[in-house]
């Protein structure tokens, strides 16, 4: 026995190919990196605190299994295996694989993240403008649309393509869902730039509006008592009509629906206790779960595919390309209302609730301190989240068909 | 040719989420007909038990 074998993270380190050890040192500073960064609330912290340290520990806790000349593996999560006899070692021996076979692989993470979201969400204000509101939103989806063929055109399959222009729908759950069942092979590493690249999007959309939109246009005051007041009566009845309505035309993003709609339900049913379920325990749990397993899967052998460096550049592609188009919907819109219109509202419908309708409510506050638009920015914002599971529905129950 | 099927793709699908956003819009103003229709309650007023 040498000395090194009490020390097997190092010894792995240094008798694995270099690349990958190098891979495996760079991926460590990033989760350092990424804690870092959460702790100063510069990204957020309740994904990217777990993730990092998932992703420091899975690079550095690499050890060989058994005998020295066996592959080097870690006793996190094993994501590749499809074998049920090997699956079932796993099982016993990674101490993550049931929380991602029994989770991450169906949806149902995903799925349970959404009941949180749709149980603190507000629809009061998709359900007073909801023209506007559907119309942003669907605007905000010009990533999502446009980077499917700009991915093809890159090299990538068509499934792969669809995986990662959902990430222009900014709805991490949505790029799960989607990914899963579209091409596996990339999941892990499109789901940590996905939620990644959403924590930049409250860093980087200040920029991009500045570019886009006059600092007149910013500051226009909107007249909040134009929104009219809405009864619980009526989101619950939009809740339940619209979740039997949109599974029906898409029965594969019927469980998506089903986990948002009965969120909002059970909130305007005013029954508490699930309320605070759904909101506590199962959205942080999940959120938790989502962002430490997601570190854990971002192993050096994942990060080294050839297509990451595509999936880096397109995800950023897709969510540029959603809020150019969300604010060209808000310019749009401004042209056509007869009452004041502040642009800034359609950035919103890129769906990353709420962080882009306080991006909105930022950039219009700089330039008009009179400047009130979060009312008008949870619609579209709400909105966007609708659309992108609309999308995810189409590319999931579309895609495999049209590219035959 | 698998481009521009994917351009095809692409437009067909706008196309259909712009449907379904209509659609659902328009369902919500459809609700909110239903529920004040012959109503003296005010928009946001719940008629009580």
């Amino acid at each position: 026995m040498s000395f090194w074998d009490f020390f097997e993270g190092l010894h792995t380190l240094f008798t694995q190919q270099w690349d990958t050890s190098l891979v495996r040192v760079l991926l460590i500073f990033v989760g350092f990196l990424l804690i870092y960064l959460g702790y100063r609330q510069t990204l957020e912290p309740l994904l990217m605190i777990p993730m990092g340290i998932g992703i420091v520990a899975v690079n550095a806790g690499v050890l060989y299994f058994e005998a020295k000349e066996a592959a080097a593996g870690n006793l996190f999560v094993a994501p590749l295996i499809s074998d049920p006899i090997e699956l079932m070692k796993y099982l016993q021996l990674d101490f993550l694989q049931p929380v991602y076979n029994f989770t991450f692989s169906n949806g149902l993470i995903a799925c349970l993240v959404f009941m949180g979201i749709g149980a603190i969400t507000d629809i009061d204000y998709l359900i007073a403008k909801p023209w506007m509101s559907m119309m942003l939103a669907a605007g905000a989806e010009l990533g999502t649309i446009a980077t499917l063929p700009i991915a093809v055109a890159s090299g990538l399959t068509p499934k792969e393509a669809a995986s990662v222009a959902l990430v222009g729908g900014a709805d991490g759950p949505v790029v799960l869902f989607g990914s899963i069942r579209l091409a596996p092979q990339i999941f892990v590493p499109l789901s940590v730039v996905a939620y990644v690249y959403l924590s930049l999007c409250y860093a980087c959309y200040p920029y991009m509006i500045k570019g886009l939109v006059p600092k007149s246009k910013r500051g226009i005051k909107m007249d909040l008592k134009d929104i009219p007041k809405i009864s619980p009566g009526e989101k619950f009845a939009f809740a339940t009509i619209a979740c039997g309505v949109l599974s029906l035309l898409f029965p594969m993003g019927a469980p998506l629906f089903a986990s948002f709609f009965v969120g909002v339900a059970v909130k305007e049913a005013r029954i508490n206790r699930y309320v605070e379920l759904l909101s506590g325990p199962v959205l942080y749990g999940s959120t938790f779960f989502l962002g430490f397993t997601l570190g854990a899967l971002l192993s050096a052998d994942i990060i080294m595919n050839s297509t990451v460096a595509k999936l880096l550049g397109l995800g950023m592609l897709a969510l540029f390309l959603s809020g150019v188009g969300g604010l060209a919907a808000g310019m749009i819109w401004m042209k056509f209302s007869k009452k004041p219109f502040n642009p800034l509202v359609g950035i919103a419908g890129v769906s990353c609730v709420p962080t882009t309708a306080k991006v909105a409510q930022k950039c219009a506050f700089e330039s008009n301190k009179l400047a009130m638009i979060t009312p008008y920015a949870m619609g579209p914002n709400v909105a966007g989240v609708i659309t992108t599971a609309i999308l995810g529905s189409i590319y999931v129950g579309i895609v495999p068909e049209f590219f035959k | 040719m698998v481009v521009a099927r994917s351009v095809e793709f692409a437009f067909i699908a706008y196309g259909l989420l712009l449907g379904i956003a209509l659609v659902v819009a328009a369902m919500i103003k459809l609700i909110y007909w239903a529920v004040h229709r012959g109503s003296k309650t005010q928009p946001g007023e719940d008629k009580g038990a």
